[in-house]
């Protein structure tokens, strides 16, 4: 059976290199759609935190007055609330900004129980106007320590001098392993809004908990009806919803990575089909011969499903391991605002049933002639 | 003398893209246990329909075709993939082997079939081709061995599993003079050592080899054959 297989991958190798590489592109291409679907689906259905967000109703880049904050802090049914602003930050490179956000502080650190910050960083914090608590991946990339001071600069904030780099001080470093979570910056919203030149007393969203029993959408339509006619309509949703609305700004990514995993794939198949129909005329005298000497089609057959396996295979080894490296060693940057993409296991296992399908399908062609073949007209 | 091969009022026609060719017209003949027979006849007479009949690579469609006692009508497809397996050896004029493949893989390849140790079946190979005075090249592809030897390498296939009957469509065809002595005495020596030998071949000195020669033309046996006694 091997020996079968070896001299049907042998008798041409430009062929055999031909399906290795289009399987190995697929792989390859699978691999990093995979693992940028699975982040961006992860985000967003991965955690039920059970928050819910208000946002203005005509887009989410439109800002919401601070006072809603305390209105919709007295609405029954909601427990902490606090909020939050785009800062748009960064240290060297505009292109390299990390998600920096003025919140109010104590109600924020209740609300996202997975920021992970000592006692006393917390406290240093809520006690320093000026201070910011940072993530600790961000700490580590610009070197920052405890108590250093530090300048970020808005992309877009200019403080009422015009000047968009902010000095703070660093009272605290956390821990968020949450898909947002990773190099985040949190800074005090009452300070913030004081100094910036512009915007005063405006938000980006608003983000609180349910008090015990209450319904998300009863609440959500009672805050959302009270405004509805202000002028700065609201829409509330939980956070789920809230995120998958705003990955959906970036174009529906989930679904054009599956666009393209689809087209890969079916590439693959094309050329592969293709390769194998180069060699079906020879490939039958084999078949011939070996069913003259004796040999069964169920065995051909599956000789000839083993080779494409196999072929199929190794491209994937090849490819996803590729995908697997370019993502450790290269990790996607899809901007500052989108989950961490880190490869999951889940891809490789979602890879097995499409090697077999790939596998199969490129096969069809020489199964159906290990089955259909009459021995003397292949020998002619 | 108990026949290895009857054949009894076979015809074959052919039909390709609606145009019927008979191949084989009511042709009956026997050969018997160990004998050593010719199929001579001009081309298209049907002289490779008649050998894949009888090697059960197709199935007449009137007639019937006994080979050690056995009817091959009576067997379904992959019986009949069994029973060749078991009882017949293949020489093609073309030798059709596995390209790539060493001869000693290609030799053994029927052996594949079979319950046989790894150590068994090298024994076997490497006897076959000192047999044919191939042992040299043995781990040579074969598309790289001359005609010649390609041939004596598809004989060594054919003998190796020990078949009852040994079927050859033209086997000198391609072979000078010096090699086509070489395969007709190997294919004598089976014969001697009793293995049914039916053999198609234009050539006059490979039908002088055999032990008696059955002419066809237009896909009928001709009267008369020439019979020869061998010594
Ligand atoms: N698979 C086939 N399909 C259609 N016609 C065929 C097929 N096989 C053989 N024939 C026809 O049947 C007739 C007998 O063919 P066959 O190959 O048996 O002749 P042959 O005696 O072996 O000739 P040659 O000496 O040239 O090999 C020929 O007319 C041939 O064209
Ligand atoms: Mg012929």
């Amino acid at each position: 059976m091997l020996d079968l297989i070896a001299n049907s991958l042998r008798r041409t190798w430009l062929r055999t290199v031909l399906m290795i590489a289009a399987s190995t592109m697929c792989f390859l291409l699978f691999g990093l759609l995979g693992t940028v679907f699975l982040s961006l689906n992860k985000s967003v259905t991965g955690d039920d935190s059970g928050r819910v967000i208000t946002v203005n109703r005509i887009n989410i880049q439109q800002p919401l007055p601070v006072r809603y904050a305390d209105e919709i802090a007295r609405t029954e049914g909601v427990a902490d609330v606090s909020l939050g602003v785009w800062f748009g930050g960064y240290t060297e490179q505009p292109g390299q900004q990390f998600p920096a956000f003025p919140v109010r502080g104590a109600p924020y650190l209740a609300l996202y129980p997975e920021i992970a910050v000592d006692p006393a960083g917390r406290a240093r914090w809520l006690d320093e106007r000026r201070g910011v608590l940072v993530e600790q991946r961000l700490a580590d990339e610009e070197g920052w320590q405890v108590g250093d001071a530090v300048v970020v600069n808005s992309l877009i904030w200019p403080q009422q001098d015009g000047s968009k780099a902010w000095s703070f001080t660093v009272s605290g470093i956390y821990r968020d392993d949450s898909p947002f979570g990773a190099r985040t910056l949190l800074m005090h919203y009452d300070a913030f809004n004081e100094a910036r030149r512009f915007g005063t007393d405006t938000v980006a969203w608003l983000v609180f908990d349910l008090a015990p029993g209450a319904d998300v959408a009863d609440v959500a339509r009672r805050i959302d009806d009270r405004y509805l006619n202000s002028g700065n309509a609201t829409r509330t949703q939980s956070e789920e919803v809230y995120q998958q609305a705003y990955l959906n700004q970036f174009g529906n990514l989930s679904q054009i990575v599956m666009i393209l995993a689809a087209a890969g794939f079916l590439t693959s198949f094309l050329v592969l089909a293709n390769a194998q129909a180069l060699t079906l005329k020879e490939r039958a005298r084999d078949y011939a011969v070996l069913l003259t000497l004796g040999f069964r089609r169920a065995t051909l057959a599956l000789a000839a499903v083993g080779e494409t396996l196999l072929t199929v295979g190794i491209g994937a080894v090849i490819g996803l391991s590729v995908a697997w490296a370019y993502i450790v060693w290269q990790p996607i940057d899809l901007g500052s605002f989108l989950p961490d993409i880190d490869f999951h296991g889940e891809v490789l296992w979602a890879a097995l049933p499409i090697l077999l399908l790939l596998a199969v399908l490129a096969s069809a062609a020489p199964l159906a002639s290990t089955f259909r073949l009459q021995i003397m007209e292949s020998l002619r | 003398m108990p026949m290895a091969v009857d054949v009894d009022g076979v015809s074959k026609t052919y039909v390709t893209d609606g145009v019927k060719t008979p191949a084989l017209n009511a042709v009956s003949l026997s050969v018997g246990e160990a004998e050593f027979v010719g199929i001579c006849g001009p081309s298209g007479s049907g002289k490779s329909t008649l050998l894949s009949l009888i090697g059960g690579l197709e199935r007449p469609d009137r007639g019937q075709i006994t080979v050690f006692g056995q009817d091959l009508g009576a067997l379904s497809d992959s019986q009949l993939i069994d029973f060749r397996k078991r009882h017949i050896g293949f020489v093609f004029q073309d030798f059709y082997f596995l390209e790539v493949l060493s001869v000693r893989k290609n030799v053994a390849l029927p052996l594949r079939l079979r319950r046989l140790s790894r150590r068994q079946i090298r024994d076997s190979v490497d006897t076959a081709l000192d047999l044919v005075g191939l042992g040299h090249v043995a781990d040579k592809r074969t598309r790289y061995l001359s005609g010649g030897e390609k041939q004596r390498a598809a004989i060594a296939r054919a003998f190796i599993a020990n078949p009852g009957l040994i079927i050859c469509d033209e086997p000198t065809g391609q072979l000078d003079r010096v090699n086509a002595r070489q395969v007709l005495d190997l294919l004598r020596a089976l014969s001697d050592r009793g293995t049914t030998v039916v053999m198609v071949t234009h050539d006059l000195v490979a039908a002088d080899a055999c032990d008696r020669v059955i002419l066809l033309d237009k896909g009928r046996v001709e009267p008369a054959p020439r019979q020869q006694a061998h010594a």
